[in-house]
């Protein structure tokens, strides 16, 4: 750093320290409902005189710096709860905690603007934030609210195939996604083949999803942040609910196990066909039991030491399982075999939350994370003097310890400090098979073989500095190193993040961020509906970490008193190290190692400009997006170099989402999605080649050259040269609640895809040909045509349920 | 050999797949017509003269055309002529046999246009011992495997290719006359096979180069099954193995590589959606096609 550079530096830092001590007392305290004790997450708290105003962070603690000898009006507020206003004099440090009452009644406070920070003052930018209240209100496939569904209805989320729960942000892939659930990252998010994604509503208190202008003290991943908090149990009273719907049943009960004290919640959800095809199965197929089931597990217990000190326990299970058992009894002969498939995930996390003084918070979580597919398949022979066992296993998954200690230190009203470090103790199983036979006829067996573990360690470290200088310029600067080690060599990654954020005029701003982020993970997945064999490997020497660099500008304004929101972001990322499949090369179990299947160095390129209207209050809300945008990748080996379309690339997309609260027990919903087709591969021409069924050939006495020529191979001009047609849909949905003695029941009527417009899924060629009377096909009438495979059509859906 | 009951149930949504199986629809789109090339396939060996077929590539939507009599077709050996080509019966044949480590030419005049190719028929590599094992392991869905050894005596420093084809013949019996059934290939832990990547495709036979063991003795190891040991009517039922070993040329290997992921992706499925398209292997310049010289050796193997 040259003297210059230095003086800067110390200037700056001069500065910030008059920013910081220029203030002189702080008002502090915890945020909640006063009904369940939950914490409220992204509570604003704001001051009317300076117009300044702060939000509860991920545990509900808020910290406003206030001018000593001074009168001050403080407005605090959260959607969908009235809003409060505090009047009093400052002498000395307060520490408040507020009880916010759900509802909309302002008859508190009279509300000066928006009942939370309007959106131009907030320095982020790229946030999607969506109340969970709203997203079970959204129509839903199956009847069951989804929070990735809501989240890919927002402008830069798109879904990739038909019905899909994977998120591609601004042109990332799913694997680039950064899932955290109560700060745990999460490695697979989807059941039934991605229909329905794992998250239980009713376990969920907040959903955030970032997708650009990282914070630092996010890291890991290159192209989104979903931020997922459970909900952390009632502390007044005992509450459940249960609900049954088209795709599953679910329960989930929440408590006070000492009032103000101690909480729980637990929540569980069910797939239930399996219930039914597991006997009929048995019946039609002599004897076998097949079944396909998934299932969530939620519980979470918090418990209030005293007002310095908190500690939370959470736990998820969740898996998908495919399973088939066959008893046979036949004399003296029984056979029983059973096959199963099962792959999801399992964390646990305990936290434990610190107040040092009125401005310094702290978090720190130990936690475990397990994704796992595995196969199993066992054989039990007896038949007289015979007793024969065979069992084999194939196991793949993805294990992590991690630690994180997380602080916030508000320096003053205008300067808020983030800094921590985490630390990830990677285990990964690219796969692995085992084999286990024994008996006494049998030959025994007992090996295993396959891709070995690998450990790798993955640490970071993160500062944030988020200020403001005078009324309009605000900032987050800050800075993320990571260091990450596999197979004794390490990799360093130094991640600058910045955003600005300057108001002009009373409710308008324009905001501007960089991001660098670089990912240590890889993921080899299918891409189909088919099996979701997802494989999590490691970065390597031959895959070193993707690395991306996002740079984004946009302007935002709130109108009507926060009634309406406005914003304009256009973003630029690149994304470099990337890998692919090689071409042609399919994701299934290791018969070579994965590095050898994949092409790397992969070059992406996104841009795009993303539109964003908000109704956020009335009877009618909702929102219209827009994106226009461009994906593109580029291997050494496919598609000879050249940057191709990436599979979701699309160049428009738009969603409209409206609720309308028709009366106080009815609402009804309606979404309309509306997507550029997705770019795929097709062929434009054949030829004849050189027949290859094993047969003339291989007989015995057949000359080597008896073979035909009736095989076709076809000819590509370009990787996704070709778009599907656009897809579009039409969602309803409407709610009748009616209150009961003991609770509140709710009808759910959803209706997906009302005018049954059949989108495609995939294309393929179809040869007809007529036939004589002999079988034999006529000369020149064979005939290729394209069909469009589709999903799903129109489906009504009806759930129930009842809150207690 | 007993073998155990097995079954095999890999179904994800059988009950979407029944529901949706009609969501599909012919439709109109608009993919343009390459411009056609003349396509030239040979593939040669030393026992059998020239083969050729020629035909002109088409739109996706047309069926290829394949050319009759009236083509001027040449082989030439460096610079002569070596033999003109004569159409017969859908094919154009030679009077000449290939010899091994001869570069041929193949030139056909094509509108003014010369279409070419060059290749020749690689030398054998020493076959050492070779036996085969019945039921040396049982898959994950309980069906015995067997196990094919093969000594390849690589002396010589240059590149060698090879393609392997096995063939269970089924023993005549009171039930059953002689019958033949391919075998397929299963993951076998050899070094040489898994390095050529092509297993995931259910390949019809095993390419591989020597690239793990030029100029050394190598004993290749083959897991296999073939219908003799899936299929129930034919339990405890004795077979041989024929062993088709080719020696192949470069040209070949590359091209039956390519081939083998081509055919493999070609199609799409409900399961994994669109297949993932891999361009084929040419080396006519001018056209498409392959012109590829083979040698072969063929053994048949009764189980130790």
């Amino acid at each position: 750093m040259n003297r210059q550079s230095f003086c800067l530096a110390v200037l700056f830092f001069l500065f910030l320290q008059n920013q910081a001590y220029s203030q002189n007392i702080t008002l502090s305290g915890y945020i909640y409902d006063t009904s369940t004790g939950e914490k409220l997450i992204g509570a604003d708290i704001y001051n009317l005189k300076t117009k300044k105003g702060t939000s509860s962070n991920s545990y509900g603690f808020y910290s406003l710096s206030l001018q000593r000898h001074d009168s001050v009006t403080i407005v605090v507020s959260y959607t969908g709860y009235s809003p409060k206003k505090y009047s009093f004099y400052t002498i000395s440090g307060i520490e408040k905690d507020f009880a916010m009452q759900p509802g909309t009644q302002l008859d508190e406070v009279e509300i000066i603007g928006s009942n939370e920070i309007p959106v131009e003052q907030r320095v982020e930018m790229s946030v999607i934030t969506i109340p969970v209240k709203q997203i079970q209100e959204l129509p839903a496939l199956g009847g069951e609210p989804d929070i990735i569904k809501a989240i890919q209805l927002m402008p830069g989320v798109q879904s990739g195939n038909e019905g899909s729960s994977a998120l591609y942000v601004r042109g990332g892939s799913p694997d680039q996604n950064l899932i955290l659930l109560d700060d745990v990252p999460l490695y697979y998010v989807n059941h039934l083949g991605g229909f329905v994604s794992i998250f239980n509503a009713d376990a969920i208190n907040t959903v955030s999803l970032i997708k650009g202008g990282f914070p630092a003290h996010y890291g890991s991943r290159l192209s989104s942040v979903l931020d997922v908090r459970m909900k952390e149990g009632n502390t007044k009273e005992t509450h459940g609910g249960v609900m049954l719907g088209m795709i599953a049943a679910k329960a989930y009960v929440e408590g006070p196990v000492k009032k103000d004290k101690v909480s729980y919640i637990i929540s569980f959800r069910r797939f239930l066909y399996d219930l039914l095809t597991r006997p009929i199965s048995k019946i039609a197929f002599d004897g076998m039991s097949i079944g396909y089931n998934f299932y969530d597990f939620n519980a979470k217990i918090n418990y209030k030491i005293n007002h310095k000190n908190r500690i939370y326990g959470s736990f998820y299970m969740g898996d998908d399982k495919v399973l088939s058992k066959i008893k046979e009894k036949s004399g003296s002969v029984k056979n029983i075999s059973k096959y199963v498939q099962k792959w999801g995930n399992l964390v646990s996390a305990l936290r434990w939350n610190h107040l040092f003084n009125q401005k310094l918070f702290s978090n720190l979580t130990l936690a475990y994370t397990r994704y796992r597919f595995l196969t199993d398949l066992s054989n039990t022979y007896k038949h007289d003097n015979i007793n024969e066992q065979y069992y084999n296993r194939f196991v793949s998954g993805i294990y992590d310890l991690s630690f994180k200690a997380d602080f916030d230190y508000i320096v003053s009203a205008n300067y808020r400090m983030k800094f921590g470090l985490a630390g990830i103790y990677h285990t990964f199983e690219p796969g692995t098979t085992g084999y286990r036979s024994s008996g006494n006829n049998a030959m025994r067996v007992d090996t295993s073989f396959g891709n070995n573990y690998l450990n790798a360690w993955e640490s970071a470290v993160y500062m944030e500095n988020e200020f403001e200088i005078g009324l309009r310029l605000g900032f987050n600067i800050g800075v993320r190193a990571s260091l990450y080690s596999v197979n004794n060599k390490n990799f360093y990654s130094f991640e600058p993040r910045v955003m600005a954020n300057y108001r002009f005029g009373k409710t308008v701003s324009i905001k501007a961020s960089y991001a660098k982020m670089q990912q240590y993970v890889h993921l080899l997945t299918s891409t189909g509906a088919g099996m979701p064999v997802d494989l999590w490997v490691p970065a390597t020497d031959k895959t070193p970490p993707s690395i991306s660099n996002q740079w984004a500008v946009g302007i935002a304004k709130s109108f009507k008193k926060g009634m309406f929101e406005m914003s304009i972001e256009s973003y630029y990322k690149e994304m470099k190290n990337l890998i692919a499949y090689k071409e042609g090369a399919t994701y299934l179990v290791a018969s070579t190692d994965w590095e050898d299947k994949v092409e790397k160095n992969g070059l992406g390129i996104s841009y795009g400009i993303e539109f964003l209207f908000q109704k956020k209050t009335g009877k009618l809300t909702g929102w219209i997006g827009y994106t226009l945008s461009k994906t593109t990748r580029q291997f050494e080996n496919i598609n000879n170099g050249n940057p191709y379309p990436y599979r979701y690339d699309r160049r428009h997309d738009v969603s409209i989402v409206v609720i309308y609260k028709l009366k106080e027990n009815i609402d009804i919903s309606a979404t309309w999605v509306f997507g550029t087709g997705n770019a795929f591969t097709m062929a434009v021409g054949k030829y004849y080649i050189i027949n290859d069924n094993y047969t003339q050939s291989d007989y015995p006495g057949n000359p080597a050259n008896f073979f035909g020529y009736s095989s076709e191979v076809h000819i590509y001009d370009g990787k996704n040269n070709f778009r599907m047609r656009n897809y579009h849909r039409l969602d309803v949905g409407i709610n009748f609640h009616k209150k009961k003695k003991r609770g509140e029941r709710t009808w759910n009527v959803s209706i997906y895809n009302v005018y049954n417009r059949q989108n495609p899924y995939f294309y393929y060629f179809v040869t007809r040909t007529v036939h004589d009377s002999q079988g034999n096909v006529i000369e020149g009438t064979r005939k290729t045509i394209v069909k469009q495979q589709s999903l799903f059509p129109i489906i009504p859906s009806v759930s129930y349920s009842f809150k207690f | 050999m007993k073998k155990l009951r097995v079954f095999r149930f890999n179904v994800l949504f059988v009950i979407i797949l029944i529901i949706f199986n009609s969501c599909s629809k012919e439709i109109i789109i608009d993919i343009p017509a390459p411009e056609p090339k003349p396509v030239l396939n040979c593939l040669f060996t030393n026992d059998s003269v020239f083969k050729v077929h020629l035909s002109k590539s088409t739109s996706v939507f047309d069926e290829p055309f394949a050319f009759k009599d009236g083509e001027n077709i040449k082989l030439f050996i460096k610079d002569d002529l070596a033999d003109s080509l004569v159409w017969n019966n859908g094919f154009y044949w030679s009077v000449i046999t290939p010899k091994p480590n001869i570069s041929y030419r193949i030139e056909w005049e094509k509108d003014g246009k010369t279409i070419t190719s060059t290749d020749y028929i690689p030398d054998k590599v020493n076959i050492g011992t070779s036996f085969f094992r019945d039921s040396v392991s049982v898959d994950e869905e309980g069906n015995y495997i067997s196990q094919l050894k093969i000594e390849i005596r690589d002396t010589s420093i240059k590149k060698n290719f090879f393609e392997l084809k096995l063939i269970t013949m089924l023993k005549p019996s009171d039930e059953f006359g002689p019958d033949l059934a391919r075998a397929w290939y299963l993951d076998s832990s050899d070094p040489v096979i898994d390095a050529e990547g092509l297993l995931d495709y259910y390949p019809r036979s095993l390419v591989f180069s020597d690239k793990l063991f030029n100029n050394k003795s190598y004993v290749l190891t083959v897991n296999f099954q073939s219908a003799f040991h899936i299929s129930e009517m034919y339990l405890g039922q004795e077979y041989d193995l024929i062993v088709k070993l080719y020696f192949i040329s470069e040209n070949y290997y590359k091209y039956k590589k390519a081939l083998i992921v081509h055919t493999y992706n070609q199609n799409s499925d409900i399961w994994d959606g669109m297949g993932n398209p891999v361009p084929m292997f040419t080396n006519i310049e001018g056209g498409y096609g392959i012109f590829a010289g083979y040698a072969v050796e063929i053994d048949t193997l009764t189980k130790q």
